[in-house]
């Protein structure tokens, strides 16, 4: 009798289904609930807020770039790793998108096509110094950041590349409506997201992430090559820093060599508010979505409101505080954690 | 002896969410005494002791200590009132010295604040580890000690608290016979120095030489306290599983197949293994027997890729095969179960089928994609099978006791189809129940066709369930023995032959 | 920090004594001066023109500039680390434009007493006492009046609208001292000589994040229906509130838009339309200035001036191709 496990997952077993997705996402509920009240309370203290032109251009084309960005890191924050290289990576993808663009006149696709390229072989740099070196992630990410930043500036010649008119419809990738209404820079938001939820949850790739961030150790002797892996990982997530500095050089008209050095904190936060653990093994991408929005409705509603600036940081840091920990409270009161 | 009574818990409930961990539990001590606390896995003999060590709170029952009502309310509280905990696993910091490990926390600063009295602290170490008659320098690094050298240090540290109660947990789980000796020893001294000492151990022929009296408890339940000189060890087995298990089998005779599915040639590592050479035939357990660090568990790591070996070959049914690598090892059909499960077998925090098919996910993709619906039911084939006790396929597999967790690394190699299968540690922080079923288990595979190493430091273990024995000592193999001329003084001959 | 100032000092007494020992008179009059100048960044092209002012003096003057600055105009640190190590290299005389205004007077204190003489650029940092030969901080600075600048911005935006309506100031710093001159300068002068104009709460863009100013401008134009003017301190800024128009597809010249310096993308954005106008400064000039106070004290014993205005002009569509400002503009 004593072998027979007594936990609380056995009364799942009594529930209703929609009880039991419920109580097994509770994370994300509680993280949609917060979206919901945050965006009720700002409506409520001013109507402006929830029109849809501050929905549009105010609040969902802001989480674009960060949005991309969280998408890609959430896959390396559940292997257990981090990547400090996102931000500055976003700024040497957008430099040599600007440089190839500008300079080898390429057309839309082209371009789309360089900046993924880049990030990924950003992304496959970082998997070899962590698989083969054996570098901690944050350290190697840590340097490959230096390393983007300084290439970005010495590549620009520390200029901005001014996309001009020369390049058609550059400046659609973002602001185009192809859905009427909707910013393009949404539509790939959330077209990206959904392919990387599928990628996660429905594939080899996603499994082994999974896995690697659960115990690699144990992975890797179940016959997983787990070093091959991590880099495929890894350049997946740089694949969406090219597509978020894709973003940034639509929304900005240009390639600014130092723009992106601290998104990749706030990428990060946007992770962990959405209920991906640090520590690996558990996180979704629609949780991470879910926490790039709770940022946004946050900074664009203490905006609307116009709350001095300072106050906004302060604002937003408790809000993380508190993210994580009633996140924390609620796993240990489930019994997920010791 | 003396009967004072030093400690008693009586009526000692604790529930954790949706468990009855304790229920009205008694358990007393005496000056003096050696107080043995048995068990299985889960009956709750850790939650008792963390409860008296101050690290969780009880629901109900009374504390009572040198006569007066105490709530053990911290683990700071339990070490002024004079109650010390030796932890199964090691808490010492392995950059620091002997001394700095004993006396942390409790530095004397009061003469030169900030700055540490070392010649002071190590010249209170080396008073103390005299007393306790143990050859340790104060000076050494822990991190350099042995593991019995290390636990002795934290006997040490335990004692330097000056308590009067002293809980061992599993204190010898991975010393050799002669240190458990000098272990003993020392539990001695405590004794006749008229400390309380709570020990608490799995194995069971330990008991008889060193503790004065046994309590069993079995569900959370008290079950019964015996005097240990009027007792045996099936009395103590039978109590602490409800039935009797005998203790003494040797497996059945089965038809052996003489076809070599494996053949080891001069395997040798750069720090431990000498030209290790053995067979493995088809349907065929192959036990490994030898003292801690005698090379079992590095033998088997260097096989199967996971440590690199600087020599020897493997062949596969004649077949000479390269494996460089875990994943090389798995495509050859070699299926490892590490004796930490938890660091090296499973994915705690994933389910059931997760776990089940971690080590065959392309073999349930199309495209890329994973077909959920296959995976889940395999999953559910292997819970039926292998008689998993698990709510559903579902089921993280923390949540699951650990004979069940076995069952779930045994599952993942089955779903792997691996036709090797090595053991180490098969029953290691199993329930001597559940170990009967990992047993019956073991035997179910080897006729069906299945080859086993097993890697076991447990001899009676070894005996049981092996065709033939293999024993290891300083890294090299040095005897290979049938079963049917096999026991335990011969093995251990082996087991020592190189050492002094 | 403060084995940091150890350091500093006692390689500041090093170098004293270097330099006592190999004499001050060896004769400036015939070699080539080595000058360091340390600014607030290279990455900017702001720098880069002060960068091309201040070589090309020097080649003129038969002088060499080593010029460097620290990657984000953020990095206090890291640009005091620059100004110990120019200091360490003894070089004939300093140029510094201070990022730590007050942070930098110990620093600067140990370059006098190794007797390195050093003029300021740009932004002056504000220790005890005047500038001038008597000076432990610095000659004197080279400079753009920041405060007037901004009074500038303030007149040009005031006669855009009308002398009413509301304002937005989007500022690219809370700390520097230029985005502090710049900010207030509007502000002060608004508030003084336009009461009908209204000011909104002034946001920032830390560090002149062109995105961060986007999504602030895109905000703000959906809070304020009648926002009628916006005011960027500083290049980045300029371009995100450019883009924020774009994105909301305004009609152009809906809102006024003012920055300050230049760029490519600004100038663009200054010729369509969509930007009213910017305040450009005279970095050639500033670079150049400093390089000729240095050279001209250390050679000839010239006291140069204690503080040296080199100027800006506020420029549009019109006037952007007049010689005197398309000296200053870059791309």
């Amino acid at each position: 009798m004593s072998d027979v496990l007594k936990t609380a997952g056995e009364e799942v077993q009594g529930e209703s289904k929609i009880k039991e997705i419920i109580r097994r996402e509770i994370g994300q509920v509680l993280a949609l609930g917060s979206l919901v009240v945050l965006f009720a309370f700002f409506s409520i203290m001013r109507p402006v807020f929830y029109s849809w032109a501050n929905v549009s251009n105010g609040i969902l084309m802001s989480t674009t770039v960060t949005g991309l960005l969280a998408i890609g890191i959430t896959f390396v924050i559940i292997t257990g790793g981090i990547d400090l290289s996102i931000g500055t990576g976003t700024a040497l993808c957008a430099i040599m998108v600007g440089k190839l663009v500008v300079a080898w006149h390429l057309n839309l696709a082209g371009g789309v096509i360089v900046g993924v390229v880049v990030g990924g072989l950003l992304g496959v740099v970082n998997g070899i110094l962590i698989t083969l070196l054996k570098l901690p992630p944050f350290i190697a990410t840590l340097a490959t950041m230096k390393a983007a930043q300084g290439l970005a500036l010495i590549i620009s010649q520390m200029r901005p590349i001014h996309f001009a008119d020369g390049v058609k419809g550059w400046d659609q990738i973002a602001q185009g409506n192809l859905i009427p209404q909707i910013p393009n820079g949404v539509t790939i938001l959330f077209v990206g997201a959904t392919i990387a939820s599928i990628i996660l949850n429905r594939t080899v790739l996603g499994r082994y992430t999974f896995a690697i961030g659960s115990n690699s150790e144990a992975t890797k002797l179940s016959g997983v090559k787990v070093d091959r892996w991590l880099i495929a990982i890894y350049a997946l997530c740089g694949i969406y820093v090219g597509l978020a500095a894709v973003m940034l050089t639509s929304r900005l008209g240009s390639a600014q060599p130092d723009l992106g050095l601290g998104y990749e904190l706030e990428a990060i936060a946007a992770v962990i508010i959405g209920g991906t653990s640090i520590l690996g093994g558990k996180g979704s991408i629609r949780g991470t979505i879910i926490g790039a929005l709770i940022m946004s409705v946050l900074i664009n509603g203490l905006r609307i409101l116009e709350l001095q600036q300072e106050w906004q940081y302060v604002v937003v840091g408790i809000v993380i505080i508190f993210a994580v920990w009633s996140d924390n409270v609620r796993r240990r009161r489930a019994g997920d954690v010791s | 002896m003396a009967t004072a009574q030093l400690l008693s818990l009586s009526g000692v409930s604790k529930e954790f969410p949706g468990v009855k961990a304790l229920n009205n539990v008694h358990f007393d001590l005496n000056k003096g005494e050696v107080h043995a606390l048995v068990g299985e896995n889960g009956a709750g003999k850790s939650t008792l002791m963390k409860i008296l060590s101050g690290i969780y709170k009880k629901d109900t029952g009374e504390i009572t200590y040198q006569g007066n009502h105490v709530n053990v309310s911290s683990p700071i509280e339990a070490h002024h009132l004079g109650i010390s905990i030796i932890h199964q696993e090691l808490n010492l910091m392995p950059h620091l010295t002997v001394a700095e490990n004993i006396f942390i926390g409790r530095e004397d600063r009061k003469k030169v604040r900030p700055f540490l009295n070392k010649t002071m602290q190590n010249k209170a170490a080396a008073a103390l580890l005299a007393e306790l008659s143990l050859n340790l320098d104060p000076k050494t690094l822990v991190g350099d000690l042995t593991i019995a050298k290390q636990q002795m240090v934290e006997i040490a540290k335990a004692v330097s608290y000056r308590g009067e109660v002293i809980i061992m947990d599993e204190p010898t789980s991975s010393l050799t016979p002669a240190e458990t000796e000098s272990l003993f020893a020392i539990i001695r001294t405590l004794k006749a120095a008229g400390k309380g000492v709570v020990y608490i151990s799995h194995r069971l022929e330990e008991l008889e030489q060193i503790s004065d009296r046994i309590t069993v408890i079995r569900d959370g339940e008290y079950v019964k306290t015996l005097n240990t000189k009027e007792t045996n060890i099936p009395e103590v087995i039978s109590l602490m599983v409800g039935r009797t298990v005998d203790q003494d089998q040797r497996p059945d005779v089965r038809p052996m197949n003489s076809d070599v599915v494996l053949k080891v040639e001069g395997i040798s590592t750069r720090n431990l293994l000498k030209d290790v050479s053995f067979e493995l035939k088809r349907g065929e357990i192959l036990g490994f027997a030898g003292l801690m660090g005698s090379g079992r568990t590095e033998l088997a790591r260097a096989l199967i890729g996971a440590d690199p070996k600087t020599d020897g070959k493997v062949f596969l049914k004649g077949q000479e095969v390269k494996i460089k690598s875990p994943s090389d090892a798995v495509e050859a059909g070699i299926g490892y179960l590490s004796e930490d499960r938890k660091r090296f077998g499973l994915l705690l925090i994933q389910n059931v089928t997760f776990n089940v098919i971690l080590a065959s996910i392309p073999g349930f993709t199309k495209f890329g994609f994973v077909k959920s619906g296959p995976a889940a039911g395999i999953a559910r084939d292997a819970i039926a099978q292998l008689k998993i006790r698990t709510p559903s396929e579902k089921q993280l597999v923390k949540n699951l006791s650990g004979g069940n967790q076995q069952k779930v690394v045994i599952a993942k190699w089955l779903t792997r189809n691996c036709d090797i299968l090595i053991f180490d540690e098969p029953t290691r922080g199993i329930d001597v129940g559940a170990k009967d079923e990992i047993y019956k288990l073991l035997t179910k595979l080897a006729s069906e066709g299945k080859s086993i190493i097993m890697i076991s430091s447990e001899l009676p273990e070894v005996l049981r369930m092996s065709d033939r024995i293999a024993v290891m000592c300083e890294g090299r193999l040095t005897g290979i023995i049938d079963n049917k001329d096999a026991d335990q003084p011969t093995i251990m001959q082996y087991a020592t032959k190189y050492r002094d | 920090m403060k084995n940091k100032k150890l350091i500093t000092a006692v390689v500041a007494l090093a170098t004293l004594g270097l330099v006592a020992s190999t004499g001050t008179v060896a004769r400036a009059a015939d070699k080539t001066l080595k000058l360091e100048l340390i600014s607030k960044g290279e990455t900017h092209q702001f720098w880069q023109a002060v960068k091309k002012g201040a070589v090309d003096q020097a080649t003129k003057m038969n002088a060499t500039v080593h010029f460097q600055g620290p990657a984000s105009e953020t990095m206090i640190d890291k640009q005091l680390e620059m100004l110990d190590a120019a200091i360490a290299t003894a070089p004939d005389a300093i140029g510094y434009a201070a990022l730590g205004t007050t942070e930098s007077c110990s620093h600067l204190a140990a370059a006098n007493k190794a007797g390195i003489p050093v003029y300021m650029f740009d932004t002056a940092a504000k220790c005890t006492g005047a500038l001038g030969t008597s000076s432990t901080t610095a000659l004197g600075v080279a400079y753009t009046n920041s405060l007037a600048a901004g009074a500038l911005a303030a007149d040009k935006m005031a006669a855009l609208i009308g002398g009413k309506g509301k304002v937005l100031v989007v500022g690219h710093s809370q700390t520097n001292q230029t985005g502090i001159d710049r900010r207030d300068g509007f502000i002060n002068e608004m508030k003084k000589k336009f009461p009908k104009v209204t000011l909104l709460p002034t946001q920032y863009s830390e560090g002149g994040d062109a995105q961060k100013a986007q999504d602030i401008v895109a905000t703000a134009i959906v809070a304020n229906k009648d926002l009628k003017g916006i005011y960027g301190t500083n290049e980045g800024v300029s371009i995100g509130a450019g883009q924020a128009f774009k994105a909301a597809k305004l009609n152009l010249g809906k809102i006024k838009l003012i920055g300050f310096d230049s760029g490519a993308q600004q100038i663009a954005n200054i010729k369509s339309g969509l930007q009213s106008g910017a305040i450009t400064q005279n970095p050639i000039g500033i670079g150049a200035k400093t390089v000729e106070a240095l050279v001209n004290y250390v050679r000839n014993k010239t006291v140069p001036k204690t503080l040296i205005d080199t100027g800006f002009y506020y420029y549009d569509a019109k006037t952007i191709t007049k010689p005197e400002i398309a000296a200053d503009l870059y791309n």
